[in-house]
């Protein structure tokens, strides 16, 4: 039996995941730890319930790649949380959430719209960033004296750019991860892939410094270069040329540091809205952006066979779901944040962004 | 065949130390060669104003 290079790599790349996560200095064993404990819950859930979703519950390699996928929009979600949401929280959290990203993927964007999204941009990093959000509206502003803790240190921002750079390099192969059958499809995924981080790790490096007054910022670096990544899932596999997927991740990237430079601070102050991660910058607007350029790039390959309608109507059901995505995310999250999240047994009095509450620390 | 690949070898030498010198001398060894700035040390081109002490 042979698996295929993009569904090998496809499993390193969530494992890296957790890697960029670890930038906090606090919470190092915290990001690597729970993100393997909630990866795991979430696929076993995902196992069952897309199964029972979509009617298919044998066992085969495309619904493991399928949980992982699963697992991906939760950590993302997990990205707007950490360090302020307990591991139990985010166990529950991660239930909760495999049962709506599936709910969302198979019935909204593949079965009503039956739109495009080979990469997930849709139903993994859209869904997951607002459902993340909207938890971490649910659950509050920071008030706690122990806010200070988050932060990073230089050893903390090295490994998380450490993984950065390797998940840049696996990317591709996540998003070609379902094309493995059609040596076409798989090579447009990951040629234009890589062709988007290329524009979009060059928007974030000449950004940054520019913004910083000739420096760059590692948080910029170690999120921003990934956004072409995330914006070109929705429509990797069309033969689009490299110069259009070049600007696809050209404007992702610039969309993500100015999200960090003026949103992420906006957000905070104006409606209490604490997002540890920045995964709105680098899973949110990027996936929007991503799915309304779908809107447009569909006349690229309108003749497609993996296409289900003419131009007009994909291009109508391409935005369709990108507004019902976001709708089942906010109110799925935001509810799902009420209750898990914000509720009496909320922990307030354990700090945030400090794991050693939770790990066996004294030795 | 063999001759072939000791000129390949001896060319690829060449163009390498000639075209790296040029660009060397152009690109780093010109008035703009920030003299001031210290060698192997990297926070003057990254934000480090907000790191926690360790």
């Amino acid at each position: 039996m042979t698996i295929a290079y993009s569904n090998t790599y496809s499993l390193v790349q969530l494992a890296l995941l957790c890697t960029v996560m670890t930038f906090l200095e606090k919470y190092g064993l915290g990001a690597v730890g729970f993100t393997m404990l909630l990866t795991t819950l979430n696929m076993e859930c995902n196992l069952i319930i897309e199964g029972l979703f979509t009617g298919n519950l044998s066992m085969s390699m495309d619904s493991i790649i399928n949980a992982e996928f699963s697992a991906a929009a939760l950590l993302i979600s997990f990205g707007a949380l950490i360090g302020r949401a307990t591991p139990l929280q985010m166990c529950v959290l991660s239930i909760a959430e495999s049962l709506f990203y599936a709910l969302n993927k198979v019935f909204i964007v593949f079965g009503l719209f039956k739109a495009e999204d080979v990469g997930g941009t849709l139903t993994i990093h859209m869904f997951g960033a607002f459902f993340g959000l909207a938890a971490a509206y649910a659950l509050g502003p920071q008030q706690k004296e122990s806010a200070s803790n988050n932060g990073a240190s230089k050893v903390s921002d090295v490994f998380s750019l450490v993984g950065t750079t390797l998940l840049w390099v696996y990317w591709p192969s996540f998003v070609g991860a379902t094309e493995t059958g059609d040596d076409t499809n798989e090579m447009h995924c990951l040629i234009n892939t890589i062709m988007s981080l290329l524009g979009s790790t060059g928007a974030a490096f000449y950004l940054s410094q520019y913004l910083n007054n000739g420096k760059f910022d590692a948080v910029h670096i170690q999120n921003s270069t990934l956004a072409g990544g995330v914006a070109i899932g929705a429509t990797a596999r069309l033969a689009m040329g490299p110069g259009a997927a070049f600007m696809v991740g050209l404007g992702a990237g610039i969309i993500s540091v100015l999200g960090y430079f003026y949103s992420s601070p906006f957000l905070e102050e104006k409606f209490g809205l604490y997002d540890t991660c920045g995964v709105a910058n680098l899973h949110g607007y990027p996936s929007v952006f991503g799915g309304l350029v779908s809107i447009l790039l569909v006349i690229f390959n309108s003749e497609a066979d993996f296409l289900e309608y003419g131009l007009v109507t994909q291009s109508i059901v391409q935005a369709l779901a990108v507004v019902a995505t976001i709708v089942t995310a906010v109110v799925s999250g935001f509810v799902t944040g009420k209750v898990v999240l914000r509720n009496p047994a909320s922990f307030a009095e354990v700090p945030d962004y400090e794991d050693a509450v939770w790990w066996v620390s004294e030795l | 065949m063999l001759n072939v690949q000791a000129l390949a070898a001896v060319a690829t030498i060449v163009a390498a130390v000639v075209s790296g010198f040029v660009t060397g001398k152009v690109v780093l060894r010109n008035p703009a060669s920030f003299a001031d700035v210290p060698d192997y040390e990297d926070t003057v081109w990254w934000v480090v104003e907000l790191y926690i002490e360790c």
